[in-house]
């Protein structure tokens, strides 16, 4: 599984990395501008509740990397 | 921009015709009924009227109560502007707030200024900080057997945390706290105009003093002089952002302190379920976070508008209850309850679009510290069955007083 973020759609609210740290970082500025990053299997549910937790709905999970 | 100033509640005698009658509601947004007995309950009443309703109070302002409607009223920052951005409009005369009043595209330049400083990754330095500060104000009070919370404790916590950060003397404190204070609560317009200005007074003498300061550190305010001197900014505007950077965050993280030790007071339950659990925390403060929001924010229209069926003049306020954003059931099944497990509690009580709150990188690890100390010193206590908690609205919801006894030791 692959993790996309739409940085121009994140506003810095966090909870992505406070939901799953070992998936998500924030830059020095506080938002998330990682590349899109394959999501070791293991870290996949935490993933998830990353990308649901985001109130701007800026987190894609690509399931499609996976296949 | 001009705008016609409103005095205090001032109510309007006439309700605008574009104003359909099913919609107009008598709410001063200052006290719904209620209020004093469960300012989340009082509102959360809205819930059983129409998505969006009109109160011809403060001069007549629309009030949007759901969620997504609220979501979609904060993104397009283009039709409902921030500057004029808490009811009733401020006006002329009043010290200018940025980047909080400004919208893009002269916002962004203005917020990346202190960014950094806010930021999750500034922040978790002082941590242990924070933990001190706490930990030796509540060891200070539990030989007491009790105290009244607002008073003797979660008022002044947040600004002293605040002035800790920002590396202000604290000798500051009080005063810039009182102005704080008439601020957030004051229903008075002339109040909160005094208070504002008393304010931008003393963030003009912090930034003096920071001026004369060669080798500037990275702090919230040394951030903003080095700005200055790199051309970025004017002097009028590093003033501006110092007020909006510290009147951010006082009441607010007060108020939520004080609904947050209210509910566990109540509640042994949660209160063992966190005791017992130490990694629940985090998830915890998110879920106060969302189960009692602060503010009753408010965005100003630049131009006439459509909005889900209904006609919103230019210069019409819209009041934005975040508190009543959480509690929407439509987001959050069972939203009353209180549940540290819940899985998808992505709230945006720090408000969505560009202007999401950046004080909020400060305001969680504080809650969630506070939640810790406060439960390790004092795991069993109390509302003071011979006194009752007191709550009240306006731009912080908050609760006035919060008596609480423990066992004494």
């Amino acid at each position: 599984m692959k993790v996309i973020v739409d940085h121009a759609r994140c506003q810095g609210h966090a909870l992505c990395m406070l939901k799953a740290p070992q998936v998500y970082q924030l830059n020095d500025d506080g938002y998330n501008s990682m590349p899109p990053t394959e999501v070791p299997p293991e870290l996949e549910e935490q993933a998830r509740l990353g990308a649901i937790n985001c109130p701007e709905g800026a987190i894609r999970l690509d399931k499609r990397a996976a296949d | 921009m001009s705008y016609q100033v409103h005095q205090a509640a001032q109510r309007l005698e006439t309700i605008p015709p574009h104003v359909p009658a099913d919609r107009v509601v008598e709410l001063d947004y200052f006290s719904p009924p209620g209020v004093t007995e469960d300012p989340h309950l009082a509102w959360k009443r809205l819930h059983d009227g129409p998505d969006i309703v009109y109160t011809p109070y403060y001069g007549g302002h629309w009030i949007v109560t759901r969620a997504d409607d609220m979501f979609a009223v904060m993104q397009d920052y283009e039709t409902f502007s921030n500057w004029e951005f808490t009811v009733p409009k401020r006006g002329p005369g009043n010290p200018v707030l940025m980047p909080n009043q400004l919208d893009p595209p002269r916002h962004g330049p203005i917020r990346s200024v202190v960014l950094r400083p806010m930021s999750p990754k500034a922040v978790e330095p002082i941590e242990p900080v924070i933990r001190k500060i706490m930990a030796d104000r509540i060891a200070s009070i539990v030989p007491k057997g009790g105290c009244e919370f607002v008073s003797e404790f979660g008022g002044d916590i947040p600004p002293e945390l605040f002035f800790e950060h920002a590396r202000i003397p604290k000798d500051k404190l009080p005063e810039m706290k009182r102005f704080a204070d008439a601020v957030a609560r004051s229903d008075n317009e002339e109040d909160r105009r005094a208070a504002r200005i008393g304010g931008a007074n003393y963030m003009m003498a912090i930034l003096d003093e920071r001026r004369q300061v060669e080798e500037l550190d990275d702090d919230v305010f040394s951030v903003i002089v080095r700005a200055e001197r790199e051309g970025r900014i004017t002097r009028e505007e590093s003033t501006s952002i110092a007020l909006n950077v510290f009147f951010g965050g006082l009441e607010t993280v007060s108020s939520a302190l004080a609904f947050i030790v209210l509910f566990l007071a109540r509640n042994p339950a949660h209160r063992r379920q966190l005791i017992e659990d130490g990694s629940l925390t985090q998830d915890a403060t998110e879920e106060f976070l969302r189960r009692f929001g602060i503010l009753n924010l408010a965005r100003i229209a630049t131009k006439p508008t459509t909005f889900k069926g209904l006609t919103i003049e230019q210069g019409e306020q819209v009041l934005l209850p975040l508190h009543l954003a959480g509690l929407d059931e439509r987001k959050f099944p069972n939203p009353l309850e209180v549940d540290f497990h819940r899985k998808r509690a992505g709230h945006f009580n720090f408000g969505t679009g560009p202007h999401r709150c950046l004080g909020s990188n400060l305001a969680r690890p504080e809650i969630r510290i506070f939640i810790e100390e406060w439960l390790r010193q004092i795991p069993d206590f109390s509302v003071d069955p011979d006194d009752k908690p007191v709550g009240a609205s306006g731009v912080a919801m908050t609760m006035t007083r919060v008596p609480l006894v423990w066992p004494s030791r």
